[in-house]
Formats: C-alpha cells, sequence, structure tokens
C-alpha cells in the first residue's frame, strides 16, 4: 500500500472538499434554476395557449369550419404548432405535428372537460403542450405546443458553465490545500532537517521561526531545546576535561613516584617491596580506567574526530601481534588494505587480547574472510564462551560478563571497541569460535588495493 | 655522554618526579617553570632535546615550540592530554618533532628519548654510507649536512633523518612506518602525521631550491625521493 505525506494527504483532502463542495453548490443551483426557468415557461406557455384558445372560441362563434377555428387560434402561437380537435377528429397545424404526438394522459383530461398541461418529447424536442377546451360541453379542445428548446439550450449552458466552475473549485481547493500545507509544513520541515543536522553533530544550527504564531511557537520551542542541550553538552565536554586534567597531574606525579620507588625495589624491606608492585599495579590500571572514561566521555559528547588511514591488514595484525607477545603462527590474515584509525585499532586489538587472555586464556587464532567491500577479523579463544543472555550486553558500557564479575577492569573496554570500530565505518559482533569459545568478529572497511 | 633535556612544565611537583627519573636513567635536566624560562635557557646552555608541556602560564606552549624551532635543531616533544587531538596537530604544525600524553610513565618517557636522540645524534659513528646522493640531493652523515646542488640545506634534526633514510632508501620507497622506525624509533604503530608534517616541510624547503618534483608520495604505499 503506498504511504502519502502529510503534504500529500493535504492536498488530496483539499480537492476533494472542494470538489465536494462544488458539487454540491453547482447541482443544487441547476436544478433550482431549471425548476424556476420551467416554471416561468410554462406559465408563459399557458398564457399563450390560453390567448390562442380565446381567439379560436370566438372564432367558434362566428365559423362552422374547424380549420378557421384552428388557424385562427395558431397564428397568435410562435411556432404556430396547435391542432383541434372536434367531433371525434384530430385537426394539426405547425410543421411535422401529428396527432399521435399528443401524450394521453393530457386527452383524457380534456375529455374530462378541464384544461391541461404537460411537458412532452414532440419530434425529439422538447415542448410544453397545453390544452383548452373550447366549450364547456362537448369534444372541443384546442392543444398548442410550445417548443422549450431554447430553454433547453440555455440550460444546457448553464450546466457547462456550473461543470467549469466546479472544476475550477476542485483545482482551486487542490492549490489552497498546497499552500496552506506549504505554510504549515515548510516550518515543520525545516525543524526536521535541522534536527537531523543536529543529531548529526552540528549543535550551532537552529531553525527558522516563521512567522505564523502558532508555528513559530514549535520552532522557538525546538530552539530553545537545542540551546539547552547545547549547553548540557558543553557542560559535560568541560566537566570531562576538568576531571581528566586535574587528574592527570597528580596521576603523573604518583606514577613517577610509584617508578621512582619501583626503581629501587631491592634496597626496600619485602614489606615495602610488597606495597611498591601493588602501588605500581594499581597506577596503571587507574590510568587505564581514567584514559577509558575520558575517552568514553569524549565519544558521548560528539568529540572524536578520527584519524583514518590506508594499511596491510596482515602486517597491521602481525605488528599488533608482536607487541603484545602473541605467537603470529596463529595469525591468518591476507594483505589486504584497511581502513583503521592506527590509534584507535591498537586500543581495539589490545583489548580484544587481554579480555581473551582474562577470561578465557588467550588467542587461539586470529582467521579472517574478506569480502568486496569488507574484511571480517575473527578473534578466537577457546574459553566458555558468551552465553547469548551476555552477548547482547557486553557491548554496553559498565557491564561485564556475570561469571567473571571478579574481574577487575573500566567494564568500558568493549563499548569503546564499538566506538572506535564505529567512526572507523566498521564494527563488531560476538559469536562462537570453532575451538568453541568466543569469536570476537571486528569487521573494517576495505581500502583500495595498493599491492 | 649524558643528553641534556629541557623540561618544560608548569607543575613543580611533576617537574620534581619526572626529573628524578631522567636523572635515575642518566639524563641531565635543565628545569623550566615558564616559556619565558625555557626560550631564555635556549641562548645559554647546549641542549639535546625539549619536552615542552602546552598547558604553560604566560606564552602558551605552541608559541614556546614556534619559538624555539625558529632557534634550534634539536628534537622538540609536546606533551599532552590524551585524545585532545587538536593539540597534537598544531603542536606538530608549529614545529614539534613528537608528541607525548600525559600522564607519562617514567620509563615510557626514557624509552622514547633514548629512541629519538639516537637516531638524531648516531651520524657521530660514520658508516660506510657516509655520503650518498639522489640527483643534485646530498647527504653527509658524518656532517649531518644536508645539500641541493652544492647548497646547504637548512633541515632540524629530524628532517634531516627522513631525508637521508629516503635518500639511503632511493629508488625504494618507504612507508610512513618504516619511516617512524627509522627516523623516531617507534617499534610498533606510531602516528602518521609525525610524518606527513616532516614531508610537508622538507618539500617546502626543497621547492625553495627550485626541486618540485623530486619528494614523490606514493599513493596507499608512502614516500620516495627521485632525482
Amino acid at each position: 500500500m503506498p504511504t502519502f505525506t502529510l503534504r500529500k494527504k493535504t492536498v488530496l483532502l483539499g480537492a476533494a472538499i472542494a470538489s465536494l463542495l462544488s458539487l454540491l453548490a453547482s447541482v443544487s443551483t441547476f436544478l433550482l434554476a431549471r425548476e424556476y426557468m420551467l416554471r416561468q415557461r410554462d406559465d408563459v406557455a399557458v398564457a399563450q395557449v390560453r390567448a390562442a384558445a380565446r381567439i379560436a372560441s370566438s372564432t367558434l362563434l362566428r365559423s362552422d369550419d374547424p380549420l378557421t377555428v384552428l388557424l385562427a387560434g395558431a397564428q397568435v402561437l410562435p411556432g404556430a404548432r396547435a391542432a383541434l380537435h372536434q367531433g371525434g377528429t384530430w385537426l394539426v397545424s405547425g410543421v411535422g405535428l401529428a396527432p399521435e404526438d399528443l401524450p394521453v394522459d393530457l386527452v383524457r383530461n380534456l375529455e374530462t372537460g378541464s384544461a391541461a398541461r404537460q411537458r412532452a418529447k414532440v419530434q425529439f424536442e422538447t415542448a410544453i403542450i397545453v390544452g383548452f377546451p373550447l366549450q364547456t360541453q362537448g369534444d372541443t379542445w384546442f392543444v398548442g405546443v410550445v417548443s422549450l428548446e431554447e430553454l433547453e439550450r440555455t440550460l444546457l449552458t448553464l450546466r457547462g458553465a456550473l461543470a467549469i466552475g466546479a472544476i475550477l473549485a476542485i483545482v482551486g481547493g487542490g492549490a489552497v490545500g498546497w499552500w496552506l500545507s506549504r505554510r504549515v509544513m515548510e516550518p515543520l520541515h525545516d525543524i526536521s532537517s535541522t534536527a537531523e543536522q543536529i543529531s548529526g553533530g552540528d549543535l550551532t544550527k537552529r531553525a527558522k521561526e516563521p512567522r505564523e504564531p502558532d508555528l513559530a511557537r514549535i520552532a522557538q520551542t525546538f530552539n530553545e531545546m537545542t540551546d539547552s542541550l547545547r549547553v548540557r553538552i558543553d557542560r559535560e565536554a568541560r566537566f570531562g576535561a576538568v576531571v581528566s586534567h586535574e587528574l592527570r597531574s597528580p596521576l603523573t606525579v604518583i606514577k613517577g613516584a610509584a617508578d621512582l620507588i619501583a626503581a629501587r625495589r631491592e634496597d626496600l624491606p619485602p614489606r615495602a617491596q610488597m606495597g611498591s608492585d601493588l602501588l605500581s599495579e594499581r597506577v596503571i590500571m587507574f590510568e587505564k580506567i581514567l584514559n577509558d572514561l575520558i575517552e568514553i566521555n569524549r565519544y558521548q559528547s560528539g568529540t572524536v574526530e578520527p584519524l583514518l588511514e590506508e594499511l596491510s591488514a596482515r602486517s597491521l595484525v602481525e605488528t599488533l601481534s608482536h607487541r603484545s607477545g602473541i605467537d603470529p603462527r596463529i595469525i591468518e590474515v591476507p594483505e589486504i588494505a584497511v581502513v583503521v584509525d592506527v590509534r584507535r585499532f591498537q586500543q581495539v586489538f589490545e583489548n580484544l587480547n587481554s579480555n581473551a587472555k582474562l577470561y578465557a586464556g588467550g588467542l587461539v587464532a586470529i582467521r579472517s574472510k574478506v569480502t568486496s567491500s569488507h574484511i571480517e577479523l575473527y578473534f578466537d579463544d577457546a574459553g566458555v564462551g558468551v552465553s547469548v543472555a551476555d552477548s547482547s550486553r557486553i557491548f554496553e558500557p559498565f557491564v561485564r560478563g556475570v561469571q567473571h564479575s571478579a574481574v577487575s577492569g573500566s567494564g568500558l573496554g568493549l563499548s569503546i571497541t564499538v566506538e572506535h570500530l564505529r567512526v572507523m565505518g566498521g564494527n563488531i559482533q560476538v559469536g562462537t569460535s570453532p575451538e568453541g569459545g568466543a569469536r570476537f568478529v571486528v569487521v573494517l572497511r576495505r581500502g583500495e588495493d595498493f599491492s | 655522554m649524558n643528553f641534556r633535556v629541557l623540561f618544560v612544565e608548569d607543575d613543580s611537583k611533576i617537574r620534581q618526579v619526572i626529573s628524578a627519573s631522567l636523572s635515575d636513567e642518566g639524563f641531565e635536566v635543565v628545569e623550566a617553570p615558564t616559556g619565558e624560562f625555557a626560550i631564555a635557557e635556549v641562548d645559554l646552555t647546549a641542549l639535546d632535546l625539549a619536552i615542552i608541556d602546552l598547558r604553560l602560564p604566560g606564552i602558551n606552549g605552541i608559541d614556546v615550540v614556534r619559538n624555539l624551532r625558529q632557534r634550534t635543531t634539536m628534537p622538540l616533544v609536546i606533551l599532552t592530554a590524551h585524545g585532545e587531538s587538536n593539540d597534537v596537530v598544531t603542536g606538530l604544525e608549529a614545529g614539534a618533532d613528537d608528541f607525548l600524553y600525559k600522564p607519562i610513565a617514567a620509563k615510557e618517557l626514557v624509552a622514547r628519548l633514548r629512541a629519538i636522540l639516537r637516531r638524531a645524534t648516531d651520524s657521530a659513528t660514520p658508516d660506510p654510507a657516509v655520503a650518498v646522493s639522489v640527483g643534485s640531493v646530498s647527504i653527509d652523515a658524518s656532517l649531518h649536512e644536508a645539500s641541493v646542488a652544492g647548497a646547504r640545506l637548512h633541515l632540524t634534526r629530524t628532517e634531516f633523518g627522513v631525508l637521508r633514510a629516503l635518500v639511503q632508501a632511493s629508488p625504494a620507497t618507504l612507508s610512513r612506518q618504516e619511516l617512524l622506525e627509522a627516523v623516531w624509533g617507534y617499534d610498533y604503530l606510531g602516528d602518521s602525521r609525525l610524518v606527513d608534517m616532516q614531508i610537508y616541510r622538507i618539500r617546502q624547503k626543497l621547492e625553495a631550491h627550485g626541486l618540485k618534483e623530486s619528494l614523490l608520495t606514493v599513493r596507499g604505499v608512502g614516500f620516495k625521493i627521485v632525482p
């Protein structure tokens, strides 16, 4: 079923209402006008025939010849079509008029001695037929036929004019609908396209305020909402920046101090050595969590600009594997150009590797599948795998596998991974490896091959 | 040989702890709490490298980098908050050769400084390929000099390193990662913007000597120098 836009619906509705109204108006105008004009014409015809009948009646007093009587009457009638009935026979005057043309009902009325009139078709044209008895007793009747052809033509013209009016009204209604919908829809379209730009990250866009007060309110409210949104986002970004800066300076000192102590570890008593080790380890984790929080804050405030370049997938994975101490023999990745942000991909790689180490005893293979536009990298382990319940949640911030809540971490690693891959034009999914463990599928965009 | 490093940082506690770590590793550290101080120090002391925190009171870090770059060829390393990539770009444009994210670990810092300094100074030990040339571009590694048709090319240490690597590799093409390894001493994936900025600078200097089509970009691969 085709879906109509609000705009189209408004135009169609406008046209429909206009056509209904104009149809009603035209039809009733036509019927009323026709009725009125017919009645007028009837009255005129009756008067004309009555006058003719009166002349015929006075002629009858002087003459016995029915033809003389008929012609005396007929000559005053326009069209001169008349008939005289006398002594059981009809005498007819006028071109093509035959006694059979006279309606039966009319004749029956005359037989009862009363005047009668009737509209009927005579020789394919509408006419009004009026009959008068010429004597109070007997069967002498005068019948006049007055053509309504002229009236019919007038009515036809009227009908044409009304039809044209109706068509104009329908078109006009559609046009009014179009214009109205434009006035209403344009500000709404403007707001929706502004909303699109804003959700795309451009918070400086504002909707135009239309002149109509009702619509202006929508645009104003929308702009106010955008302003407050912008203030909030700015505040959050500033908060993130301040927190990160304020935490970094002391952390630099703590880290440096921990390193100074660790460098003199051998001079320390055993208890102090343990303290130094714990300090060094926790400082590293603290820094990692801080960096994760800053990273996710930057994604949430929409201030991330990736630095994309094309690199060989194989040498990329090999270099990172070498750095992370992964056996190069488990790598099955071809020499294919991929689009990556190196720093972010490195984080993705290290996150997946450290997850595999923490939860599943390490990666057993880095496999791949190449499609026409993408490459899928499979990070496979042989652990217990990811349950169906977990697989939909693990990519959300602060969520970790339920059975692993004892393992420390910010719980942000995979959600940052999702964002990192998204800005590179890729994505990540989780499934089951051939070894029965977890398989993390990292999808990257292919570059233009430079082999 | 002890390297002398200028450390520009306004936080006295950070200066203290980093200086101590660097001294532990045999570096001589000249501390500067402000940009003004650092600029004065460059004229007074012979230095091998400078580390500049971008957030400074008074003259900001970017202007300090710009000022030092005009007066010295030594490597300039900027310190910036993690992920503030605008800082990195403006810092590199101002003339920095490398950057490090805060908070810095003493170990990482020492490793980074050693890698940069080794690359910047290993010309002290002449090797068989002391003087090589491609077309009119000549490199004299022992004198740490480059020239175009006999006219001396004024390069920073890092620019010289990049040009030398390209000349020695010619006619082969070097990828960004290979240059990062050869010049910056990165044994893992470095930031390709470092290379692009140096290439841009070297190109400008070559063009000033009339060499417009000499240092070429090979799309998707890297860079090469041709006669």
